[in-house]
């Protein structure tokens, strides 16, 4: 896959350390599913937290560690695990990466969108109660523009379908925009197709200029 | 006030014997395709005291850290298959079961786990490693390397690596903006890449 817009190294070094929080986490795990390059980088990172392990000081293990893991293996021996599948075939053939099916549960058609603004539909995805920040899916009309933000922290925007663009260049499927809190865009989808994009924000993004104040709590972005 | 070094430059103990990927590597391979016990059980002797003293190092009590260990390892008899040697080494694959274990344990309340969001892998086209480096060998390359940074990197790593802080604590816990966090971040991540080019 041809990716031309990709992680910033401050995010792999902390997605190897598995302190990215849950929602970005699985983003970039999903650009990762496009990406090589990327994925070689994050080897490269795990390298230093493997680094750590293998240089911290053994602590022997209780007694009877080995029986009881042991055990535990009989009986799932016995007991093959199921293999789970995935219902989501159905619907767009292959637009999400296999992580995202996972936690979205069902294909993109029958994705129950919330209209946000004319052209503009979001899809929270829940990761329980504990995660720092959100995870949504965002689809925008072909030719629609979103409101200039900036971030309070970081936000990760995957393209799974059509095309966006803004300063930062043009954005299609595999690629990801890896902001931080002081980047400032306005994208805009290219015209002819709606895009779809997972994103990830640490915290809530900040609108400029008054209207898009108002339509900030709805968009819940 | 918090761990910068990350080198300990330990001696090996006397008879301990360093195993080379490559046996490491076998040993899994035998677990993934005839469920070797015996192979099991010297893979357990072998990493569940490390990750059980990995756990410790990183705060967790003796009881969960054991546990967490335990866990990992039963991940490891499961996965077996998962693991190909073009990945990297068995130390460095275990290392990510053992972090995604943690975090799993750290999330329980969230009903998505962390192993499924991280779940990456996929075989890669990469060049295979040196086999004949030991892993341990890799390890001091690696923690020589960290040494080297300058203070304020190191410092970020650390605390990224060893005290299991978001980006935002760490900008917070050093009253430095998020960018400044971010650019540290990179600059000791570029370091460290070009130091490990030697490595590979």
């Amino acid at each position: 896959m041809n990716v031309k817009h990709h992680l910033d190294d401050a995010t792999i070094v902390s997605f190897a350390a598995g302190t990215l929080p849950a929602p970005l986490s699985l983003v970039v795990s999903a650009h990762l599913s496009f990406c090589d390059s990327c994925r070689e980088r994050v080897r490269n990172a795990e390298l230093i937290g493997s680094a750590v392990f293998q240089q911290s000081e053994p602590v022997e293990m209780s007694q009877g560690a080995l029986n009881n893991v042991l055990e535990r293996l009989d009986a799932e021996t016995r007991k093959p695990e199921p293999v789970v599948s995935v219902n989501v075939s159905a619907g767009r053939d292959g637009l999400l990466p296999p992580q995202l099916r996972k936690v979205l549960g069902v294909p993109v058609s029958e994705i129950k969108w919330r209209r946000v603004a004319r052209g503009v539909n979001l899809h929270q995805i829940d990761l329980g109660d504990e995660h720092q920040g959100k995870l949504f899916l965002m689809k925008i009309a072909a030719g629609r523009a979103l409101p200039e933000h900036s971030h309070g922290g970081s936000e990760l925007t995957l393209v799974l379908s059509g095309s966006y663009s803004d300063r930062f260049g043009t954005f299609a499927r595999g690629d990801i925009a890896d902001l931080d809190d002081e980047a400032e865009h306005q994208p805009i989808v290219d015209p002819g197709e709606e895009c779809i994009c997972l994103v990830a924000s640490e915290e809530p993004a900040r609108f400029k200029g008054i209207l898009p104040k108002l339509f900030q709590p709805f968009v819940g972005i | 006030m918090f761990e910068v070094s990350l080198a300990m430059n330990r001696a090996p103990s006397p008879g301990a014997e360093t195993p080379t990927n490559s046996d490491l590597a076998d040993l899994l391979m035998r677990v993934a395709e005839v469920r070797d016990k015996s192979a099991f059980t010297a893979l357990f002797e072998h990493f569940g005291p490390r990750i059980k003293g990995f756990m410790m190092r990183k705060g967790t009590d003796a009881e969960l850290a054991e546990d967490l260990a335990q866990d990992t390892m039963i991940t490891v008899w499961r996965k077996a298959h998962m693991y190909s040697r073009d990945k990297g080494t068995v130390s460095t694959w275990i290392f990510t079961i053992a972090r995604n274990r943690r975090i799993d344990w750290a999330r329980r309340s969230g009903n998505v786990k962390f192993s499924d969001i991280a779940d990456y892998d996929q075989a890669s086209d990469d060049p295979q490693s040196d086999e004949t480096v030991t892993t341990q060998q890799e390890a001091k390359y690696v923690a020589q390397a960290i040494e080297a940074l300058p203070d304020d990197q190191k410092q970020v790593i650390s605390m990224a690596f060893m005290e299991d802080l978001t980006q935002m604590e760490i900008s917070t816990r050093l009253n430095l903006p998020l960018g400044t966090v971010k650019s540290r971040m990179r600059l000791a991540y570029q370091k460290l890449t070009r130091s490990l080019e030697g490595l590979q």
